[in-house]
C-alpha cells in the first residue's frame, strides 16, 4: 500500500463463500463507493483482489434511525455520519497475491484477517492483475471510475477457448466485438473470420451515436479480404470488396441441409431420401441431380433410388427455394468456399458481408454452415498431421469464427447437429473457437454456454440470460447485480479465461484505436513464419 | 507571581480542584467550560482543568447574605463591607496534565497543591489539548451532574477558540457519538447545546 492511497474502510466480517463486509471509513460516502468497483484489502500476509457487490446503510443504534437529525441540523448528520451511521461495502475476493517479491496472484483460498484497509485499486494494480497493453495483451477499455487505466485481456488465452459477447439489443454488442476483433487482428494472434449478416464489420457503419466508425477492411487493408453476397448491395454502400461469393450446387451437401430443415420446414426424415440420391448421383452432384429432374419425373426417379415419392417431392421443393438464392449457382467460374479456405489457410483475415439477402437467415445458416464444416474438416487434419509428425511447422494457426444471431446454430436443438455446436465443444484443441455474439445467451444450448472461455458482456435484464451466461462461474451471485446494473451504453463485464478476475469496464473509444501503430508487412511475414503458416 | 490569575486552589482532589478568586474578581469565575491550567505537585507539572462551576456565597459557613433591596451600586455605596464577606469559587473537573512540552489526557500522578493559583489557558495550550483524539470522551467522562452542559460548553469554547474550527467540533462530536452509542437522545442533546453557536 503506498502513501497516497485511498483507504475506504475495514472489513468487520465474511466468508470466502459468502464475500466479505467492510465498514467504511467516516467521511467516506457511500455515494462514492458502486458497485462493480475494484479494490484491494490489505490482509496480513496477501493482498486480496475484490469486487464491490453491495452497498448498504447501516446504524450502529437503531434509536438514530428512528430519530433522524433534522435536515438544517449539518453537524449533527456530520456527526453521526461513519459513527452512529455508516455505510457497508459487500466484497467478492476475486484473487490473492502473497506478500513476497515476485509472486503471482492465486485464486482465493482464504480471508483477509479482521479490520484489513480496504483500499481503492490504484493503476499499478490494474497492470499488475491485467497486464499492460502489448503484443499479447489488448486494451479493452478502462474502469468505470477510473479514466486512462488499461483493463487488457490476454489474447493468447482469449483464442484458446470459444467466447461469447452478449448484451441487449442497443447495448454495443457489435461494437465490442469490432475491438475484439480489432484486437485480434492487430496484434496478429489469431486469424478471424467474420459472418457479417448485417454488414457492420467490414466497411464504415455508422453507429448509434450517428458517427461513422470505420470498417476492418479500412484499418487493416492488407490483412482482411472483404467477401460479399451481394455484389449490388455492397456496391451501393460503394465498397469494393475482394470478391463475390457464389456457391455451386456441389458445395452443398446433405448436413448442410440438415441444419436448414427448421428454416425449411423440412421433415426430419428428408435426410433419408437426400442419401439415396447421394447413393444414386455422388456426393457432390446429389442437388444437382435432383434439381435437374422436372417435377414430372420426380415419381420415377423415387422409384429408382427407393425413396418415398412425398419425401422426395418436398425435398425436391424445398431445395429450390435454396437454389433460388442468388449466390447459390449451378456452376460457378470460381469455388467462393474454397477462395476463402485459401485466404484463412494463409493467415488473411475475412469479413464475409451478407448484404441486402432476401432469405438472410437461410443464406447465412447456409454458408456459416458449408464453411465452418470445411473448416472442421481442414483444422482437424492438418492438426492431426502436425501430431502424427511432430512438425511445429504445420500446426494451425488459431482460428476465431465470430458469429452473430449465434442461437441460430448453437439453440438446444441446432447445437447437437451442427458443426458449430462440435467447434464449440471440442475444436479447442484443433485451435478453431468460436466468437459467440448474441442478445439472448438463454437460447443457447447450456453445454455450449459452458464451454465459453470469455464472456464480455454488455447490460442483460432478463433473469434468465443473465443465469445462462453465469453459467459455470464460480462467484455467481455476487456478479448477478452487477450484471443487471451495467449502464446500458459502453459498459461490459469482463469474465473467465482471459482476465483473471471478474472486471467492469467502460469500453473504449473504437474510434481512438485507429490511430494505433499498425502491424508492418514484415512483422505480418515475421508472424506468418513464427506461427508455421503456409504461404 | 499571581497577578492575573483566576483563582487560587483551596481544595484538591485527583480528579477535581476548588479555587477561590482573588477579591477583585468577586462574581468574575472564569467561563463555565474554559480550560484552566494549575502547576502540579511535582515541579515543571501543569495540571488541566475544564471548569465544571462556580459559586458565590458567604465565606461564612454560619453566616447566610441577608436581602438589602438596593440596586447594586446603591448597595456597594450604602454597604461596601458587606462584599468583604463574600467570595466566588469555582470548581475544576481535571482532564489531563502536562510535563515539559508533552501533555497527556489523563488524571496527573498527584493533584495540584492548595494555594496554587489557576491560570487561564493559552490559545496555544488549548489547540494542544483539543488536538488530542479523546478530548471530547475526556469530557464525558467526569460523573458531573452537568456533564452534558459541561461537554457542550467546552467544546463550544474551543471551537471559538480555535478560530471557529468546524472540522474540530465533528471531530469531537464523533468521539461523543463513538462513547454514546447506547444513548443517541444524550448525544443529540449535547449537539443541541452547540448548534445554535454555530449560527
Amino acid at each position: 500500500m503506498s502513501e497516497g492511497t485511498h483507504i475506504l474502510g475495514a472489513v468487520t466480517s465474511g466468508s470466502l463463500t459468502a464475500g466479505l463486509s467492510a465498514r467504511l471509513a467516516p467521511g467516506q460516502s457511500v455515494e462514492d463507493v458502486r458497485m462493480g468497483k475494484f479494490v484491494v484489502v490489505e490482509g496480513r500476509t496477501h493482498r486480496f483482489f475484490c469486487l464491490i457487490t453491495d452497498v448498504q446503510l447501516a446504524a450502529a443504534n437503531p434509536q438514530v434511525l428512528a430519530e433522524p437529525p433534522d435536515p438544517g441540523d449539518a453537524l449533527t448528520a456530520e456527526v453521526l455520519d461513519g459513527t452512529a451511521t455508516y455505510g457497508v461495502a459487500e466484497l467478492a475476493p476475486m484473487l490473492m497475491l502473497p506478500r513476497a517479491p515476485g509472486a503471482r496472484a492465486e485464486p482465493v483460498k482464504t480471508v483477509p484477517v479482521h479490520f484489513s484497509p480496504v483500499a481503492e485499486a490504484e493503476e499499478g494494480d490494474f497492470a499488475l492483475i491485467f497486464g499492460k497493453d502489448d503484443q499479447t495483451h489488448f486494451d479493452l477499455g478502462c474502469p468505470v471510475d477510473m479514466e486512462g487505466v488499461p483493463v487488457c485481456l490476454d489474447l493468447p488465452r482469449l483464442v484458446e477457448r470459444s467466447n461469447g459477447v452478449f448484451g441487449k439489443s442497443g447495448t454495443g454488442k457489435t461494437f465490442l466485438t469490432r475491438l475484439l476483433l480489432y484486437g485480434m487482428i492487430k496484434k496478429q494472434q489469431a486469424t478471424c473470420l467474420v459472418f457479417d449478416v448485417h454488414n457492420e464489420y467490414g466497411w464504415q457503419t455508422e453507429s448509434e451515436d450517428r458517427r461513422f466508425v470505420k470498417g476492418l477492411k479500412q484499418v487493416f487493408p492488407s490483412r482482411v479480404r472483404l467477401f460479399t453476397m451481394d455484389e449490388e448491395s455492397t456496391a451501393r454502400r460503394g465498397v469494393q470488396p475482394d470478391h463475390v461469393v457464389t456457391i455451386p450446387y456441389s458445395a452443398i451437401e446433405v448436413e448442410d441441409v440438415r441444419l436448414l430443415a427448421d428454416e425449411l420446414r423440412l421433415n426430419p426424415t428428408f435426410a433419408e431420401s437426400a442419401y439415396l440420391l447421394v447413393k444414386r448421383f455422388g456426393r457432390t452432384d446429389w442437388l444437382k441431380g435432383l434439381l435437374a429432374t422436372p417435377p414430372e419425373d420426380l415419381k420415377e426417379l423415387a422409384d429408382n433410388v427407393g425413396a418415398s415419392p412425398e419425401s422426395l417431392n418436398a425435398l425436391h421443393r424445398k431445395m429450390e427455394q435454396v437454389a433460388s438464392l442468388s449466390f447459390v449457382k449451378e456452376k460457378v467460374t470460381e469455388d467462393s468456399v474454397s477462395r476463402i479456405m485459401e485466404c484463412l489457410k494463409k493467415g488473411y483475415h475475412v469479413v464475409l458481408e451478407f448484404g441486402r439477402q432476401k432469405r438472410r437467415r437461410l443464406s447465412y445458416m447456409l454458408v456459416a454452415n458449408i464453411l465452418t464444416r470445411r473448416i472442421y474438416d481442414q483444422w482437424v487434419q492438418q492438426t492431426e498431421q502436425f501430431l502424427a509428425g511432430g512438425d511445429k511447422g504445420s500446426k494451425p494457426r488459431p482460428l476465431v469464427i465470430c458469429v452473430e444471431e449465434a442461437h441460430n446454430f448453437l439453440s438446444p436443438g441446432a447445437a447437437r447437429q451442427t458443426t458449430f455446436g462440435d467447434i464449440a465443444r471440442e475444436m479447442r484443441k484443433y485451435s478453431v473457437t468460436l466468437l459467440v455474439v448474441d442478445q439472448r445467451p438463454s437460447g443457447i444450448d447450456s453445454e455450449v454456454m459452458s464451454q465459453l472461455g470469455t464472456r464480455v458482456t454488455a447490460l442483460l435484464n432478463d433473469e434468465a440470460d443473465i443465469a445462462a451466461v453465469l453459467t459455470g462461474v464460480s462467484g455467481a451471485g455476487n456478479l448477478r447485480s452487477v450484471l443487471a446494473r451495467l449502464d446500458s451504453k459502453q459498459q461490459a463485464l469482463l469474465l473467465g479465461h482471459a482476465v483473471p478476475m471478474p472486471m467492469v469496464i467502460r469500453t473504449r473509444d473504437y474510434e481512438s484505436v485507429y490511430g494505433d501503430e499498425q502491424p508492418t508487412e514484415e512483422s505480418f511475414d515475421r508472424m506468418v513464419k513464427e506461427l508455421g503458416y503456409s504461404a | 507571581m499571581g497577578a492575573g490569575h483566576l483563582g487560587e486552589v483551596i481544595e484538591a482532589a485527583s480528579a477535581s480542584f476548588v479555587a477561590e478568586t482573588p477579591p477583585a474578581r468577586l462574581h468574575e469565575p472564569p467561563p463555565f467550560g474554559s480550560l484552566v491550567r494549575v502547576a502540579g505537585a511535582s515541579p515543571g507539572q501543569r495540571v488541566y482543568g475544564v471548569v465544571s462551576g462556580a459559586t458565590t456565597g458567604s465565606s461564612d459557613p454560619g453566616r447566610r447574605p441577608t436581602a438589602y433591596g438596593l440596586e447594586p451600586e446603591a448597595l456597594r455605596a450604602q454597604q461596601p463591607q458587606i462584599f468583604e464577606l463574600l467570595r466566588t469559587t469555582f470548581t475544576a473537573a481535571v482532564v489531563g496534565y502536562g510535563e515539559g512540552a508533552d501533555c497527556y489526557l489523563v488524571l496527573p500522578p498527584a493533584p495540584p497543591a492548595v494555594h496554587a493559583f489557576v491560570h487561564e489557558c493559552t490559545a496555544e495550550e488549548i489547540i494542544r489539548l483539543t488536538d488530542k483524539e479523546g478530548f471530547a470522551r475526556v469530557l464525558l467522562a467526569g460523573a458531573s451532574p452537568v456533564a452534558d452542559e459541561l461537554v457542550a460548553a467546552c467544546l463550544r469554547l474551543a471551537y471559538l477558540a480555535r478560530g471557529k474550527d468546524y472540522p474540530f467540533l465533528v471531530r469531537g462530536g464523533r468521539e461523543l457519538a463513538a462513547a454514546l452509542s447506547d444513548d443517541h437522545r444524550r448525544l443529540a442533546g449535547i449537539l443541541d447545546r452547540i448548534t445554535p453557536y454555530l449560527k
